[in-house]
Order: C-alpha cells, then structure tokens, then sequence
C-alpha cells in the first residue's frame, strides 16, 4: 500500500531495495518472529483505509467542533489559566529546525537550539533568584516531585511537609513519585482564616528527620503565603531544604523566591507563552540555589557555554550527562530522558519579547485585574473571597455563601461564561466554594459581565 | 554534496542590544488597582532584585530565534538516523490540526460537557493504541515515555502488593536495555536484576533462569531489543515469567518495526508503554514534549493512572472510578497536543501501518547490508539475523587501526549534511553507532548516508587526523566537553560566562 | 604550578615478548640471555610526547639518565633532573626505584607517574603509600594492578586533567605475581595492596572511559549487602579488598584491607585468617557465608589476591552462601568471572550465573568460569593479552 509519507513503498523502490537482500518478500524480514504470534488480520484503527488530507481535516473538524469556547475569555483556574499567546511565539515555534529536532546530542550541530535553551534557563534563574535551572521538566507536578525525590537525596532524610494549600493533583503527583523512594509525605495544615500554611502547624511538625519544605505561593487558592520569608527560615533551622513552588507570571511584582532564601524553585511555563492544551503539554520549571550537593542531584538535562577544542569560540553543549539516566542507569538522579524543550525556548521567546517592562507590567496589570475582582465581588453582598484579608494574585477562591458551586459553575457555563472549577472536586467541605481566574486576557467589561451574570444566578439558587 | 550550515555570530540574548526599547505592549487599563493592591502586600514580597530580561523591540527578537533556528537541524532539514529514537517525518497536517485553539485554549477543569471533541479524540487514541499493542485499555496520562515506564514499574509494584506479594521486590532488565528501564525500575523501589545478552543478540534464557525467584516481579523488555533483533524466544521467556507469578513489561519505544506485524500483547506482555512521539510521529521538539501512553491487560486495567476516558453510550467521561489506581504521575491527562498529532497520524494511516513496520525494517536491512561492506566496520551480536527498526555496528576495528573513533565518525558525518546516529549505545557494543532511518527515509539518502560512511572510512584508513578534525561545515567546530563540564568552568546560565568573561577565562 | 614526578623502570616488560613473567630480579639476565629488546623508553617518550601535545604546564621532577631524563631532554617539556640515580648506570634496580619516589616525597611532588609494570607499581607503591596518587604508563610484562592508564596517551590525558583539576582520585589495587610460588610455576596473583591514583572524573561525554564514583558505589553495595542480606547470629567471612571493607567500615569494625576476616553478630571474629583458622572457625560456627570482591582485570572471584579462601574451604560452602561484589567499573570489560583454585571438580561445581552486587539495589548477573578447564587456547590468549598490551 504505498504512501507519500513512506518514500519506499512504491513497488520499483522495493524490489530494488529487496534485491540488495537477496529476498523476494519482505516477509522474509520476519522469518523470525514465531509463526503463532504473527498477526494475521490487518489492525482496525483509523477509519477502515488511508484517509486523504482533505478527508482527515473534514474528520477532524467535526469532532473539535464539538468543543465549546466560551465567548469571553475563560474564567477557569487551578494552576493554569488563559493567557495570551503572541504571534512571535508561535512563529519560533513553528520553526522546524526547532521542532523537527532531537535532543541535541550532536552539539555542533544544534548550536542555536542550545543557546535558545541556555537563554532559558539563565532568564528563569534569574527570575525565580536562583542560580541554575535545568532544562525543563515535563510540567510544573513533575517538577515539584523531583524536587521532593532531589530534596531528601541530598539530605538522606525522608521526611517530606507538603502544605495543605497547594495544588491538591500536585501532591498526589509527589505522592506517586515519592512511592519508591519510602518517602514519609506529611501535610501541613491551612489556616483557616487566611488561607495560609499554618505556621504553627508547621513548627510542630519540622523536625531533625525532615529532608524538605514543599509551599506554593501564589497557592492553589490563589493567596499568596505572606509569611514565605519566615517558612523559609524555619525550615533552614532544622537542616530542611525550603521548596517553593511559585507561579512565574507573577514574578515581575513578587520577589523571587530563591532572593528570598528557597533552595529549590519549582513552577510551570504554562501562560509564558505556552497555551492550555487542556492540560499539556508545558515545562516545568526547576532550579537550584546552589552549584554543589544539589547540583550533582539535579534531575534532567543542562546546556553549558563552553569553547570549541581550538579555543577560540564559544559554543554550547549539555552538560553533566552521568547525572541522567542514559549513562547512569539505576543510579541516575531521574528516569527522565524527553522533556519539554520545545515550550522551554516558548517560554524564553516571551519572556525576551516583554523584557523586564513587560513582565512588571503584565505582573501589575494581572494584580490590578484580581484587585478589581474582588472589589466587584463583594459589592454584590452575594459572594466573597474565601479568605477575606489575604492577598490573592490571579486567582481568586470565592464562596457563594451556601450556594452550590457545582451548580453555580454549569449555569454560569450555559450562559457562555466558564469559571471554575468548584472547589468540591478537591474538598467536599467546600462545596459552595470555587476558583475564578483573571489574566490579562479580561477587559474591565468581561469582569464585570461575570460579576453581573453571577449575581443573577446566585439570587437563583439556593 | 557540500553542507555549510549557518554560522551567525548570534549574541546571547542579554547582549543583543544595549539600549532598553519599548517591549511588548500591555495594557495599563487596571494601574490604580494595582497600585492599591500593593499597597497593602508586604514590603518583603515585593521585588526588589532586578530583573535582568534585556527589553528588545519586535523585531530584535524575531531575528535573533531565527538565526538561532538556522543554527539547528531536525528531520524537516535532514535525515536524523538516531537509533532508539525513531526520527520520522512529521507530517504537516497533523501540526496544523493539533494547534487548533479549539485543541490548544481547553482548559483541562472545563466541565466535560464543553469538551466532548476532544475527549472523543481522546477515547479513539485509547482504543487504537490497545488494538495496535494488543492490549485492552491504555491510559495517555504519562507525559514521556520514560513516565510511562514508570507507571508500568508502580502497576507491577501495587498488583504484588495487593495480592500479598511484598517479596516480589526484583524487577529484571536486560544488560542492553533503554537506561531508562533500571532508572524506573528503581524509582518505583524495586532492585534490580540485569541480565547479559547472549551471542546470538537474544537475552540470555539461561542466564534469566538462574536469576527467578518467588522475588521476582517482572521483566522489563523491548522486543525488538535494542540491537535491532527480534527476540524469537519471547513467548518461552513470557512463560518463565508468567510461572512465577511475575509480570512482563514492554518498552515500546521500538515499535515502529512490528506495527501492524506482530503485538506484545500476542507475545506475552502484560503492560506496554509507548512514546507517541517516536512511532506515532509526533515531532521531537528539540528534546520534548513527548507523550507516552501506557497499555494493559484487562487484569491489570483498575490500576491504570487516573482519570482515563470512558464513553457510556451518550458522552464521553472522566473516568476516575479506578479500583486499585497507582494514582496520578502528572497533573491534568496528559500531553493533549502530542497525542492529537498521534490522532491524526493514526487516523490517516489506517491499515497502513503496517507499510510503515515493513518499509522501515526494509530500509533498516538494506543499509545494514551496504555499510557491512566497509573496512572497520562490524556486527556484533546476532550474526545472520535480520535487523527490525535499527541496527547497531561497531568502529572497535577502526579505533584500532586508525584511532578514529565512533564519535570522530559521527562528526564527519555532520559535515556531510547528515545528522549522527546514536553512539556509544547500547552500552554492550563498543565504539556503537545505532542507526535507525525510519520508513520516511528516501532510498536517496540512505544511499548517501552509505556513501558518507564509505567516505569517511576511507578517509581514516588514509588519513586520520583529516576525521579526527571534524566537523568543520557546522556552526562551530568541535567543542571541549571537558571546559564544558568542568567545575571550574561550568556554565549553566549567563551570570556564570559573564563571570568566567571577567576572569579571562 | 603542577609538579610531576617521573620515573622510568627502563627495563620493565622485556620478558613479556620472550616468555617471562617479569623482569625482577635475575629474570632480566635471562631475559637478555634470551635476546629481549627495551620495551619501556618508548613507551617514556610516547608519553611526554603526548602530554606536551596536550599542553601540560606544569614542571616534571625526573629521575636521572635512563630513568626519566634520558628521554626528557627530548620533549618540549619543562622539567628538572634529580641526581638519582648515578648518571653512569645504565641497568638500574629496584632501589633506585625506591630513592627516586623518596626523593619525589621530599621535592613534594603532586603526582608520580611511572613506566613500568606490577613490580614497579609496588615498588612506587611501598614509598609512596596512600599519600601521593601515582599513575602508572603501562610497559609491563604483569599488569594485574589498576594504577595504570590504558595506554601512554590516555596516561597523558590524565595527567593533564589532573592539571585543570578534572580528575577525582580513587583507590585502586597494586596487585602482582607471587614470585615465591612462581618458581613452584603457580601464577597466584597477590594484593600488595591500595594505591591513590587519579581517575578522569565523570563529568565527561560517554566517549570517554567512564569512571564514576566507585567511592559512592563501594558504599552503597555495603549499605545493601547489610541491609538487604545480612543476617544476625551467621558467621561472615570478608574476603580482601576495599569493598569488603567498607562493610566493616558501616558496622564500625576494623577490617584489615588485604586479609580474609570473620564478622558474627556485628563483632569482628577473626583478622587476617589463614586457611587453617578459616576451616577452624567455620567448624566451630557451623555455617558461614563468604563476602568477596572481584580482584584484578580479570576478573578473578576466587584464586587471586583471595588464596585463602581455598578448595578446601570452598567446599565448606554451597553456592549460594558466596556473595560476590564488584563496582560497575571493575566489571567494564570483563565478559566472564574466572575462579581458580586448583581443583578441577570443584572449579567445575561451582561455575555457571552468579549475581554480583553492584550498587544499591543493583545485581547484575556474570557467568562465572573454571580456570582449569577453560580450553587451553583461552587461558593462553588471557594470559599473552596483557604481554601483548605491554609490547604494542
């Protein structure tokens, strides 16, 4: 069956390639696979036959025409929102030297692919405050697991606080990484009132035996832990490493936590130009404060600068590889091979298109949007901020007084604006509580169309 | 055929320009509430380091990743013969479709109903992949395949341990296998076992016998392993395993020679993990995003990472309902964008996969027997056999008598215009170069790929140096790993240069 | 500024391409009697050739005339002549060798290399002690020891490594023949024991010889074995070697590095054992179970470095009470593990698959082969490899 995507299969093509062989068939390739086992019908996948590009992309658009966009732009929050995406993202993304291209193993050959990775991690270290971050991990769960795994391998403790206030799918995810390693995952409570890590809680927890400090900020309910600075020090008066999850979109206002004393930084491009892609992919962001005991345990790749063997010119290249799983085997600090090079240079692109301006600009312009929110919110006397004197940056966690959230979210849905998701898909105690996320995405108006059309609804439900 | 590839003398980013331009507008619609905001956060929060991000104008950046790109090389430029990699082409229709924003601006806590095309994609992917592998559900949560991998190790972990079997803490993996098998295998805290290959390029049955035990847990294999070799005794290396109560894992990252063929499900395998980005011809990305779903037995399908996609006759679902879930490895479902590449991949295809595993073997054959032809080179392992997906030859002979190398000989190539095969792996063949050209290689260029070799071994017999000194034609010349990995001169990020600079390093 | 320290045994490996086992001592007469060539300064010169290559910047420190300077004088490189040993001698002894490293140790040298075989290696080895990493060019007739880079160049690249600093060192055996049991025409490899010697560290591509951390792997196969194998109230036996040791070493027991000693219950039970106290004490335990390493770059398990452990010993045990351990490096290379002890029978019995730990968590499955009845051809080509290594 010959194809335009398999340059060989046309019959000339094959027969002279089969010559070469000295075979008739190409069956003859198999004669060692038993015969028991050979397949003998053709796979039923696809569509019954090759389908012509004309007919796939019809096919296609009937079933994505099947999702529905909201027409203001999406309220949903939980770890990643809708932001903008510039068009010089995606034209650099669209370029195939980049995207076609392998893990750049042959150095010289994939110079700009290395520099644009080694941009990366150098503006993300200094984002985050931090002096090295590698480059890139799946997405920021997976980031924040290696950085537990990583955390009580350089300390050879196991006892892991994770706060109650992160991202609930990110502690599963660090609960299935930290499986293996027997680490022991102990949570640290909220405080109720500010939506905060309970610091006392935290006190009484910390101990000789902990490896490590997991806080998010902002965290999952969009408050931002006010007391980072002092969770910090804390935590270093127990030989703890402090990891701190923080999202990078707000690091053009927030100080970045490695400037702050955290060890380990960990976070998602998501929104740095990367799209939602209902969930991935992205990057995960993952750095280090230090060039020694946490380097030689930092998982996945790293671009170095280096010179070429005659010395005169600079060059990059990967570097620390016996770190990494494909010449270290069992002992590498990580299984990961692939990761997300492609949305790290994404990321890089955005962040060099806004330059410092921007990011604070786009930091403020976010705050001033969540500000604006809350303000709106408790104007209409029906909803309000969960945590009603905390500070939230982009995403705001709203309780609607009693109200069923779940319900509240699908009438606010059929009525073409998406918010979400409830808090009750995490926390059945919060059953009237859910996120709302705004980014620069929102005009004034939009925020008050949602204001308007949810206070209609919550004075219909009950 | 001459190569020069571009060579700009392209600043990094942060000395691109020294005057601070207008950046990318954002609007300055909500100042006040900003400001009234941050009036009331605390001092220490707030940024006081400096943000060291150059402020370039459009156009700046745009030039600069475009030189950048032209200082790179992926197949839609040359053929990649990476082994173990699977470096396709990438058809073009199934990028345009997947960067639909009806794909691309889903949000992943949308209510299920808003997104019931994608889910539906979702749910084919599924169900192809487990006709394809044999299998009967798949889960497309893990985001690589070494993820992948990983949950297969926790699913053997957890079936163990909920049949009360602790001690089966043994998982064992072939000598030659992906680096990444012991390294998650390790990860979900099993010891592990490894076993030699045996001449004729098979795992070695006797040595597997000797190491079973009650302890053991699984086999991790790729079929066809990693020398490119079909392991013919696979379904009496599945019963020695099955009679020990031990499951069998398959790596899928070399599939691509059997689709449509023969399926590790047929084989004996348990649980399968694949990497769509190698056979299922989603692009590489320079190193990532990948996307690995994982397959299993209907024994073993309540452990499967949650959520899956499940259709009950009127829409599709999120499945979370699970039994004996090992939980999540990622947040959200997993690469979406990857896998609707897959999609579209498998959905053009169809039936002719199965081109795809014939054309690719045939060209793996054809330039195995050209290459074998040349002084220097040589076959370890499994002489006679066919080989699958890839092949892997050994320079030991060259290195002996010229001192070339497999790493001088992978330069040499990319001074021809073609980028290097894996080298140095598998770690049981010296001097390797595993050489995989996929089905979406020309008869052309596998042609010229021979007649570089040729080329190049003759060159080392004649005159060494002239090899040792490549690559000449690429953006740079050979570059000093040793500085490069030096704790003296390491240099992961700007400061550190900037640093080594003012030391005149 | 780097300081190099340099000596050439001029007379190392002339008795490999005449059938010798060594030059030491009145071997080397009948070596000349039998028409042996020097092997050893051009194996010198090839390796300061390449070090200058290289760019090496730092000073040698050389022995004088055929030791060191001869062959310096004709490179580019900087170095200065010790008066050692008289310039008018051209056949030189192992004594001179020994003055030359004292008079390194005076001039503090950073790092010794020499040109020579095993007997060099232990006579560097007896002055130089755990205080100085030496390096060995390999121009023996023996080599069983791991001081020594596999060829002059790589020796250079080393060196010049050492110089930026790129190295790690690691301990490594000095191993050599036994001559006393020479004469009786028994090769019995003896451990004469540690030596520092630098190592290119793993931060390189994997073109490169890869020699990663075998400190951090020694204690994690200790760390494991305990944890994972160790039972109370069970009689030991820990064969030589620093892996062995470093069990000692976690369960705070002092091993002697180079003897056979007996572990029950966490206390030491027997240092430095011969094979009479061995059988002695297992009859008096009951059962015990023995803990060795791979000795040499053969891969012995048994018969080198270990003779302790006897056949008479060995029939004490069953298979599965010998546990084996090895870093990954020491198994790199090596298709086969050999044990030889002189009994045919029991040669035979105890081969076939053993697991060999080699890491945390880590074993790894080795065929394990009789000495005696590996086909004559095989045992020759084992034993004219490493003669030829030393001639090329």
């Amino acid at each position: 069956m010959p194809h335009n995507w398999i340059p060989n299969s046309s019959p000339d093509i094959k027969k002279e390639l089969m010559r070469e062989l000295g075979i008739n068939e190409i069956q003859e390739l198999f004669n060692d696979v038993p015969t028991k086992i050979i397949l003998n019908k053709g796979l039923s996948v696809g569509f019954g036959k090759p389908l012509t590009e004309y007919e796939v992309r019809r096919l296609f658009n009937e079933l994505v025409s099947k999702n529905r966009l909201s027409s203001i732009p999406s309220f949903v929050g939980g770890g990643v929102c809708q932001h903008y995406v510039p068009s010089v993202v995606k034209a650099v993304l669209s370029r195939p030297e980049f995207y076609t291209s392998y893990t750049p193993y042959q150095a010289e050959i994939a110079q700009g692919l290395l520099q644009a990775i080694f941009e990366y991690q150098s503006l993300m270290a200094n984002l985050y405050g931090v002096k090295i971050v590698n480059a890139s991990m799946y997405n920021g769960s997976t980031a924040s697991a290696e950085a537990v795994l990583m955390a009580a391998r350089v300390k050879k403790k196991k006892k892991i606080l994770v706060s109650d206030c992160a991202h609930p799918e990110i502690v599963e995810v660090i609960k299935s990484w930290a499986f293996g390693a027997g680490l022991d995952i102990v949570k640290v409570r909220m405080d109720l009132k500010s939506g905060e890590t309970d610091l006392s809680d935290l006190r009484s927890k910390l101990d000789g035996s902990t490896a490590a400090v997991f806080i998010q900020t902002p965290n999952f309910f969009g408050v931002v832990e006010s007391a980072l600075k002092e969770i910090i020090e804390e935590t270093h008066k127990f030989d703890a490493l402090s990891i701190v999850y923080s999202n990078p979109l707000s690091l053009g206002v927030f100080e970045g936590p490695g400037n702050l004393g955290a060890d380990i930084v960990v976070g998602d491009v998501q929104g740095l130009g990367i799209s939602l892609n209902y969930g991935g992919p992205s990057a995960g962001i993952l750095g280090i404060n230090d060039d020694k005991e946490l380097l030689r345990q930092l998982p996945g790749r790293l671009i170095g600068a280096t010179r070429t063997l005659s010395g005169d010119e600079l060059g990059f290249t990967m570097i620390l590889q016996t770190r990494e799983q494909h010449i270290k085997r069992e002992k590498a600090t990580s299984n990961i091979t692939t990761n997300s090079s492609l949305e790290a240079v994404g990321a890089a692109v955005y962040l060099t298109l806004l330059g410092s301006q921007g990011l604070r600009k786009l930091g403020e312009a976010i705050l001033g949007r969540t500000h604006y929110l809350i303000k709106r919110l408790l104007d209409t006397g029906l909803a309000e901020p969960l945590f009603r004197d905390s500070h939230y940056f982009r995403e705001v966690s709203i309780k609607f007084q009693g109200r069923s959230a779940d319900q509240v979210v699908k009438l606010l849905s059929s009525r073409g604006i998406s918010i979400g998701p409830a808090l009750s898909k995490f926390y059945k105690e919060l059953s009237d509580c859910s996120l709302v996320c705004v980014t620069e995405l929102h005009a004034r108006r939009d925020i008050d169309v949602l204001v308007t059309v949810l206070e209609d609804v919550l004075r219909g439900v009950q | 055929m001459t190569f020069r590839q571009a060579k700009w003398e392209e600043p990094v980013v942060f000395e691109l320009s020294s005057f601070s331009r207008q950046t990318f507008l954002i609007d300055d619609d909500f100042v006040n509430e900003a400001s009234e905001a941050l009036k009331r956060v605390p001092k220490s929060l707030i940024r006081s380091s400096e943000l060291k991000i150059p402020n370039l104008s459009e156009v700046e950046v745009v030039r600069h990743y475009n030189r950048l790109s032209q200082m790179s090389y992926g197949v839609d430029v040359g053929p990649v013969p990476l082994g173990s990699c699977t470096m396709k082409y990438n058809p073009k229709i199934c990028e345009e479709l997947a960067s639909d924003p009806r794909v691309t601006d889903l949000h992943p806590y949308q209510d299920e109903e808003e997104v019931q095309g994608i889910l539906e994609i979702m749910y084919l992917v599924q169900k192809w992949l487990s006709e394809i592998t044999g299998m009967d559900e798949c889960s497309l949560q893990p985001p690589a395949g070494a993820a992948g991998e990983f949950v297969g190790a926790l699913i053997i972990r957890k079936y163990h341990h909920d049949r009360g079997h602790d001690n089966k803490n043994e998982m064992i993996v072939p000598e030659a296998a992906h680096g990444s098998n012991p390294a998650s295998s390790a990860m979900a805290g099993f010891k592990v076992v490894k076993i030699p290959t045996a001449p004729n390029g098979e795992t070695d049955i006797e040595a597997l016998k000797s190491v079973l035990s009650d302890n053991t847990a699984g086999l991790m294999l790729t079929n066809p392993n990693t020398l490119g070799i079909f392991e013919s005794s696979i379904i009496e290396i599945s019963d020695l395993i099955h009679e020990r109560d031990a499951l069998m894992y398959y790596d899928g990252a070399n599939l691509n020679g059997i689709l449509g063929i023969v399926r590790p499900g047929d084989m004996g395998f348990d649980i399968v993990h694949l990497n769509l980005h190698k056979t299922f011809a989603a692009p590489h990305g320079g190193g990532g995003p990948g996307a690995g779903a994982v397959c299993v037995k209907r024994e073993l399908v309540e452990y499967l990472p949650v959520p899956i996609v499940g259709f009950d006759g009127r829409s599709y679902k999120l499945r979370y309902d699970l039994s004996r879930t090992i939980g999540r490895v990622s947040w959200f479902y997993g690469n979406i964008v990857p896998i609707v590449k897959s999609f579209v991949y498998i959905a053009s295809l169809g039936p002719a996969l199965r081109e795809v595993a014939e054309i690719s073997v045939l060209n793996t054959n054809y330039l195995m027997s050209k290459l074998m032809r040349l002084k220097g080179i040589s076959l370890p392992y499994g002489e006679g056999r066919w080989r699958k997906h890839e092949f892997v030859v050994s320079f030991e002979n060259l290195l002996k008598e010229t001192g070339v190398s497999a790493e001088d000989v992978a330069k040499a190539l990319l001074d021809r215009g073609l980028h290097a095969p894996t080298i140095y792996f598998p770690l049981i063949v010296k001097e390797a170069h595993m050489i995989e050209v996929t089905e979406t290689e020309t008869k052309e260029n596998i042609d010229r790929l021979a007649k570089a070799y040729e080329e190049i071994v003759d060159l080392a017999y004649k005159n060494p140096q002239a090899v040792k000194s490549t690559p000449t034609n690429t953006s740079v010349k050979r570059l000093d790993v040793l500085v490069a990995n030096h704790p003296k001169t390491l240099a992961p990020t700007y400061d550190y240069l900037e640093k080594l600079k003012s030391q005149g390093v | 500024m780097v300081k190099l320290g340099f000596v050439v045994n001029p007379i190392a490996g002339m008795g490999g391409s005449v059938g010798l086992k060594g030059t030491d001592g009145e071997l080397y007469e009948e070596a000349l009697r039998r028409g042996a060539k020097p092997v050893a300064p051009s194996k010198a010169l090839r390796f300061l050739q390449a070090l200058s290559e290289k760019g090496f910047q730092g000073v040698v420190i050389a022995a004088n005339s055929v030791m060191g300077c001869d062959y310096l004088s004709l490179s580019k490189l900087r170095f200065e002549c010790l008066d050692l040993p008289d310039p008018g001698k051209r056949v030189t002894s192992r004594e001179d060798t020994l003055r030359v490293v004292e008079a390194f140790l005076e001039n503090s040298v950073d790092l010794v290399v020499f040109v020579g075989g095993d007997g060099t290696a232990r006579d560097v080895l007896s002055i130089a002690g755990a205080k100085i990493p030496i390096l060995g060019v390999p121009s023996g007739v023996k080599m069983y020891s791991g001081v020594f880079a596999t060829s002059p160049e790589t020796a250079a690249e080393v060196v010049v490594e050492f110089e930026k600093g790129g190295v790690v060192v690691d301990q490594v055996e000095v191993a050599d023949v036994d001559e006393t049991k020479l004469k009786e025409d028994l090769l019995n490899i003896r451990l004469y024991g540690y030596a520092v010697t630098p190592v290119l560290e793993g931060f390189v591509v994997p073109s490169k010889d890869l020699v990663s951390g075998s400190e951090e792997e020694k204690w994690g196969i200790a760390k494991y074995f305990i944890e994972d194998y160790m039972l109370p109230k069970t009689l030991y036996f820990l064969g030589p070697g620093t892996t062995t040791k470093a069990i000692a070493d976690l369960l705070g027991l002092k091993k002697t590095l180079l003897g056979v000693d007996a572990i029950y219950d966490g206390r030491l039970v027997g240092r430095d054992l011969s094979e009479s106290e061995i059988l002695d004490l297992m009859r008096e335990y009951g059962h015990a179970y023995l803990v060795v390493s791979v000795i040499g770059r053969q891969g012995y398990v048994f018969g080198r470095g270990n003779q302790q452990f006897s056949a008479r010993v060995l029939r004490n045990v069953r298979k599965n009470d010998i546990f084996v351990l090895a870093t990954p490096s020491k198994l790199t290379g090596i298709k086969y593990l050999l044990i030889d002890v002189g009994d045919p029978e029991l040669e035979l019995e105890l081969s076939g698959y053993w697991r060999i730990i080699t890491g945390y968590g880590e074993e790894t499955v080795k065929l394990v082969l009789p000495a005696c009845c590996l086909d004559k051809f095989l045992r020759t080509k084992e034993i004219t490899r490493v003669s030829e290594d030393s001639t090329t």
